[in-house]
Order: structure tokens, then sequence, then C-alpha cells
């Protein structure tokens, strides 16, 4: 019960602590477009995240990203400027139009045909006569429980 | 020393081919004598390989730039702890130590299995030497660790990637091979097994304990690279789904798809198809995980640099994927099943759903991965698949794998009343819900992690309960409490050692989770500058120069404080390897329980010349380690055989059907 207890402490202790941090030099919205573009150096990192020493573009995407970012533009506009000049890599993510769309189906796809898979294999099999069901619970686990005993017993006589 | 080196190779090389050829030969001709000599040709595959080993080594300790790989990989200033590094860190050395990681295992394998699987050892033998003989074949012929330079000796080489010089990387990759390469044992037996036709479930033994050793090398193997990452890359996480990453951990989605189902075939021989499919589709994966990462196919950090290796790996893929399909239809009748699913609330329903989850994830991970390069050929565009893709995909999935996680024990074999299943279920339930009713009540309202909390607890709570009933048990017979779950432990080492890799696992998803917190900070730091992170106060104090052989550094030296009160000063700072002229941020980091304080130096702003300092509040993230240990813990615990087992074979053998029933609460 304490274990528990200070548990829970600790989670809500982390979430204080959480909750009273502040951003940064990079405003919200900044941030926000950043996120969605990933630095074309080649290291395959997030534009808010590679930090190569010496990154040849990182810190001209992130200068253009802030001054971007102050503009008035819809994020998706400011998205299709970095793809103009930077390519469809620029995008830390496949759009969702076209065949890249495929790329965000196919995995639930994957889950709904998998799913329907296990459920045909349950019916399939609980159709099927069963064998005679185990002794109710309760009545198990007194069993287990002096087998246990008496297992105790032969190891320990004495006990 | 190179040449004998090279001859090593090439004999280890001609002894494994000599394995398959003699192997199959004496197989089919039934030459016992035949047979027992291909045996003893895949065993002494292991010397020969390590005696190149051991050449390699010797060869990067002694400086010989004459050998192309060292003069590439390694400089006189490096220290001889990260020597040891220059093994692996290019594609030919650590080609060489795949080899050497695998006859080794094969080594064991053969030997420890004689007398055990006596009609499987001589099949798994020559299935293993297949196996070895492809990367001797690359070894040898294609990426050679011992080629020499074309021109004279030069006075010192290039030096080991600054990526690499840390501790960490003289341990992750050698892990996390024993980890991809222990699955090619498991796969040996398992087709050995059905190539046999093999009566029985004894090779499923074999095959779980080889996959428990190399499920646990390749958990530790994958979460040292994300400690690498943490500590090294400098962007304040570990984990970046890169295609690389992805690679290591798909095979070990489904070694624990596997180490799961094959709890049923064990207790009541179902889904024995199943079982043999993912033990080939785990080792094949570590094949094509293999292929990613050496062929250039996708863009990773992690990747080598590109070379013509990964059309030997595609032939050797469908050749892989060939001999699995012919084996498994000529041989399906062999794997028909013994019992029946009988409810959907039983245990084998709750591995059934397990499985399927990580199966899901797995092709949704493998899917993300590939799309760029199917992208390409589809549409003439590389495009890029990031963070965003895998966690929206990902994150349901695997809290939906937590919450099996904990219902899985509450679940009987065969079947279970709904009144047991409510009863056992409601004081978890109670916790869990009460976890994340304190949080909401706290502000928490993002759902994913209020719900990942809440499952945690829900799941830990479960496992506490097993260990106390349990416990409580033995301990009426007058043992003291912690002395009966200690023994309780020891008399089901499988059952209570799995239990604590759950315990491990739940404690490396809080740390996952505490990232849905991170906070970032980056700014200028010039003298006396100061900058707010969280409840600290970072203050920069001075600079700091230093200089030896092997780099130059500039450290920021800065004082952190907290209410006022001084805290620590910590040092991030920035090297400059000279060997290979590379710059490298080097990461600060203040690890507590609750938190890790991460600062970089960034560098210098390239219009004001200031250093930027960018530092990271990162909650939790230690008990992702901590939750490591405990799996590894764990794993050691249910590798151990039963102490009753060991104690009074007998007497064992006489309780065993009240042992299953005990094992099927």
């Amino acid at each position: 019960m304490r274990a528990k207890t200070h548990g829970m402490l600790l989670a809500l202790l982390v979430l204080g602590l959480g909750l009273g941090l502040r951003g940064d030099t990079f405003s919200p919205r900044a941030r926000r477009i950043g996120d969605q573009l990933i630095c074309t150096c080649g290291c395959t990192q997030g534009a808010m995240v590679c930090n190569h020493v010496g990154c040849p573009v990182v810190t001209q995407m992130r200068a253009e990203i802030q001054q971007r970012a102050a503009a008035t533009d819809s994020d998706a506009l400011v998205l299709q400027a970095f793809v103009q000049e930077y390519g469809t890599q620029v995008l830390a993510n496949p759009t969702t139009q076209g065949f890249n769309l495929l790329a965000w189906i196919m995995p639930w796809v994957g889950l709904g045909l998998g799913l329907t898979l296990v459920l045909v294999y349950v019916r399939r099999f609980r159709r099927q006569p069963s064998a005679p069901a185990p002794a109710p619970d309760a009545a198990l686990r007194d069993r287990i429980q002096a087998e246990i005993a008496a297992e105790l017993h032969r190891e320990d006589p004495r006990a | 020393m190179q040449l004998f080196g090279a001859y090593a190779l090439l004999l280890a090389f001609v002894l494994a081919l000599y394995g398959v050829v003699a192997g199959v030969i004496g197989l089919i001709s039934r030459h016992q004598r035949l047979q027992a000599s291909a045996q003893r040709a895949s065993l002494m595959v292991f010397p020969a390989v390590a005696a190149a080993a051991i050449c390699l080594l010797g060869l990067i300790f002694h400086n010989d730039f004459g050998v192309a790989y060292i003069a590439e990989h390694s400089n006189r200033a490096l220290p001889f702890y990260y020597k040891f590094a220059v093994f692996w860190s290019g594609q030919e050395g650590s080609l060489l130590f795949w080899s050497l990681v695998l006859s080794g295992y094969t080594f064991i394998a053969l030997l420890s299995s004689g007398r055990k699987h006596p009609q499987l050892r001589p099949l798994a033998a020559i299935i293993l030497s297949g196996i070895t003989s492809f990367f001797l074949l690359l070894n040898n012929f294609v990426a050679s660790p011992f080629s020499t330079l074309p021109v004279s000796m030069p006075l010192d080489g290039s030096g080991l990637n600054p990526l690499l010089q840390y501790t960490q990387m003289d341990i992750h990759p050698p892990i996390l091979y024993l980890g991809y390469i222990g699955f090619s044992i498991p796969f040996a037996f398992a087709m050995a097994a059905l190539i046999r036709r093999a009566p029985g479930d004894r090779w499923i033994q074999v095959t779980r304990h080889w996959t428990m050793v190399a499920w646990a090398f390749l958990t530790v193997g994958i979460v040292l690279g994300g400690y690498w990452a943490y500590k090294v890359l400098g962007w304040g996480g570990y984990w970046a789904w890169d295609p690389v990453e992805n690679a290591a951990f798909l095979p070990w989605l489904t070694s624990t798809a596997f180490l799961h189902s094959v709890m049923m075939q064990e207790k009541r021989g179902m889904l024995k198809i199943w079982n043999v499919g993912l033990i080939f589709a785990t080792f094949f994966l570590t094949v094509f995980g293999t292929f990613l990462t050496r062929s250039g196919v996708v863009s990773s950090v992690h990747a080598f640099a590109q070379s013509s290796i990964g059309a030997y790996f595609v032939v050797f893929l469908v050749a892989i994927a060939a001999l699995c399909l012919f084996v498994f239809f000529l041989n399906r009748s062999a794997l028909r099943g013994d019992n029946q699913l009988e409810s959907t609330l039983s245990r084998e329903s709750g591995f059934l759903f397990n499985n399927f989850i990580l199966l899901v994830a797995a092709f949704a991970i493998l899917w993300g991965t590939l799309f760029p390069v199917i992208s390409e050929a589809v549409q003439g565009e590389k495009i890029s698949v990031g963070r965003e893709f895998f966690d929206r995909i990902n994150i349901p999935l695997f809290l939906f794998l937590i919450f099996l996680t904990g219902v899985g024990p509450l679940l009987a074999w065969r079947r279970t009343s709904a009144g047991s299943l409510r009863r056992n279920f409601l004081a978890p339930a109670l916790a869990g819900l009460g976890v994340a009713a304190g949080l909401i009540g706290l502000g928490m309202r993002d759902p994913y992690p209020l719900v990942s909390f809440g499952l945690c607890s829900f799941v830990l709570v479960i496992i506490a309960m097993e260990f106390y009933r349990g416990a409580r048990v033995l301990s009426r017979r007058g043992r003291g409490f912690a002395s009966s779950l200690v023994h309780l432990t020891l008399r089901n080492t499988r059952r209570y050692g799995g239990y604590i890799i759950h315990v491990g696992i739940m404690l490396m998803a809080i740390g996952i989770t505490g990232s849905a917190f991170n906070k970032d900070v980056e700014a200028p730091m010039p003298f006396q500058a100061t900058m707010q992170v969280g409840g600290y106060q970072l203050r920069s104090q001075s600079y700091t120069q230093d200089d030896n052989p092997n780099f130059s550094t500039e450290a920021e030296i800065i004082e952190v404080s907290r209410n006022g009160r001084y805290v620590a000063t910590m040092y991030p700072s920035r090297r400059f390897y000279k060997a290979s002229n590379q710059a490298q941020s080097m990461v600060a980091i203040r690890s507590r329980p609750l938190e890790d304080l991460y600062l970089v130096y960034a560098g210098d702003d390239p219009n004001t010349h200031q250093p930027i300092l960018h530092a990271y509040l990162n909650p939790l993230i230690m008990w992702i380690w901590i939750g490591t240990l405990v799996v590894v813990a764990g794993t050691l615990i249910a590798l151990l055989p039963n102490r009753q087992a060991k104690r009074e074979p007998e007497s064992a053998r006489a309780a065993a059907p009240s042992q299953e029933v005990a094992l099927a609460r």
C-alpha cells in the first residue's frame, strides 16, 4: 500500500513539474511548423532536433521557420514553401493526398485484417464441441493450496 | 599477421562449406561417419574465425595502417579501450564480428544439444553452417577486413568516427549482435524439426530457450543503442524511429510474440504453424535488418556506407524465404494442433490478441520504414516517414498491449469465469483509474499519458497481487514473507521471471511516457547570461579548454540552481577530433529519478558568434534504464531451472500434473 502511494506521488510530482515548464526563443507556432520538417543535411533528424556542429542546413532552416512563422501565412502555405525550396523530403511525414495516403491507411488495413482473422479463428473453434470445463475457480484455488501445503510438508515435515 | 588472418578466414569458409555439403550428402546417403565429420567441421569454424578475429584485433592494436580497414577506422592517438570498437565500426570488421558470434553460437548450440536432440543436431548443424558460409563468403571475397592498401602504409589512420568514441559503443554493438545473431539458433532447430517432422514438442524447448537468450540480448542491445543516442547524439531523445532502429525493433516484436505464443504450444499443443512462422519471420527480419543497415537502401544516421553488399543480402533473403516456404508447405501436416480454443475468456485468447497486436505493430513499423523506398519506386520521389507517423499508429497499439499484459495473468488456461475475472480485476482497475483520476485532478489532459500511467499502475498492481498471493500461501507454513517470495520465484522461475520482465517493461513504459512532458529551451549563453528551464536556473559562469593527442575540447561552465539554491555545475562541451577533422557535441546530463537536466553546447551563433546552449528537461527517463535492468534480471530468473525440479526430480515428476494446475490458475 505504501509503495503504491509512493508510486502515485511520484507520478503526480512529475506531472506538476511538467506543467510548470515554459517555452523559449522559438514561438509555439515556429515549433509546431518545425516539428513537421526534417533537416535536409542527410542526418534524417527533425529540423528542430538536428544538432550537428556546423550543420550547413539547419541554422538557415530554423531562421526561415522563425521568419515564416511570424508572418500571417497559414501553416500549410509555410510547409508548401519549404517543399518548393527543399523538395518533398523536407516534410517529416507523408502527406494525406494521392499515393502518400496509402502510408497512413495500410497500418489500419493491417489492423482490420488481423482482427478479422483472429475473430474468425476464435469463432471457428468456439463452434466446435469443447472438452469438459475445469473445476470452478474457488475449488481449484483450494485444491492448489492443499497441494502446495502437501508439497511443503514433504519438503520439510517439521513445518 | 594479416596473411594469417586472411587464411584463417578462408579456412573457416571451407570448413563451413564442407559442413553443409558433407552434411547433406551424409544425411541423404545415411552415412553416419560423413555426418559426424560434417558436424565436427561446423564446430571447427569457430576456432578458425576466432583466430582471424584475434589477428584483426592484433593488427588494430599494432596500428598496422597498411591494412585498409585499420587505416580507415583507427589512428595512433585513439585510446586503447576504443580500439576494440574499431573491430565492429566498419562494414568489413562488423561482418567478421558477425561471423565470430554466429560460429560461437553454433559451437555452443551443437555441443550442448548432442545428447538432448540427436535427431535434430545434424540438420541444425547444416543450417547453421549454411548461414555461416554466407557471412564468411562476404568476409573472404566481398568485404575482407584484411585487404591491404594499394599504396605505401600511411603514418597514421583516419581515426574512429567520433560518434563511436564512447564507452557505450564498446558494448552496444556486441550485445545487439548477440541478440540479432542469436535468433539463428532457434531458426536452425525449428527448421530441422520441421524437415524431420519431429514428433513431440521437445524441439520447442531448445527453440524457446535460445529465443529467450537472444531476446534478452536484443532488448539490452536496443536500449543500449537508445542510451548511446541519448548520451551522444545530443538531441535530447533516445528513439527517433530511424530505419536502422526499426530494423532492430522488428525481430524484437516477432520474437516477443513467439515467447508468448510458444506457451500455447507447450501447454495446449496449439498454434504450431503460427510458432514456426514466427521463428522463421524473426530470423528473416534479422537478415532483412542487416540488409537495410548495410545496403544504403534507406537513409539513416546509423547505416554503414553505401556498398554493393546489398545485392548479396537480397539473394540470401530470397534463398531463406524460398527454403522456409518450401519446407513449410512440404511438411505442414506435421504441425496440426492438438487442442482448440475453448473460450474467448481464456489465457489462450489473451495470447492470441497479444500476438495480433505485436504483429500489427511490426507490420506498421515495417511499412513506415519501407514506404520511402516504395514511394520512390512508384512516384519517383523519396519522402520521409517520421516520428508522427510511427507514434500515431503505435501508441494506441502499445497501450492495448499494456492492458493485455495486465489481463493475461488474470486469465486461466482453457476458460475463465466472468465472476473470477471481475473479482481479480476490480482492485487493479480501481488502482489504475485512481492514478488517472489523480492526474486529471492535477491538470493533466493529454489522453495518451493519462491512459498509459493508468494502465501501467493497473499492470503493476496485478503483478504485485500475483506475488503476494503466492507468497502468502507459502508463508503460512512458517516461512517469512520475503523468504516465501524468493522461494515462490525459484519454484516457478519461468512464471515469476516472466512477471519480473513485465515489471521491467512497465517501468520502461513509464519512462517512455515521461517524454510526453519533455521541455527544451535554446538560447545564446554568453558569459554571465542566464536561462530558465523548468524549475532550474542556468548561469553561464565561464569557459574552459583542453587538449590531448586525440581531440581538443572547449566547454561552457554552467552553474545550475533551483529556487536560488546551488544544485550543480555542468560542463556541456564540444570536441574537435584531430584525425577525422570532425567536431562533436558532448552532452552534460544531471540524471535523477524524476527528471534529467540535459545540456548541449550547440555551437556558436553564426551572426553574433555567441555560444548557444540547448537545455532539455526530460522527466522520468531514468526509469527506462532501470526497467531494462529489471528485464535482464527477470530473464535470468526465467532461464533458471525450477528449484523444485532440480532438488527432487522424482517428486517433481509426480507432482507435475498439480504444477500444471497451479500454473493454470
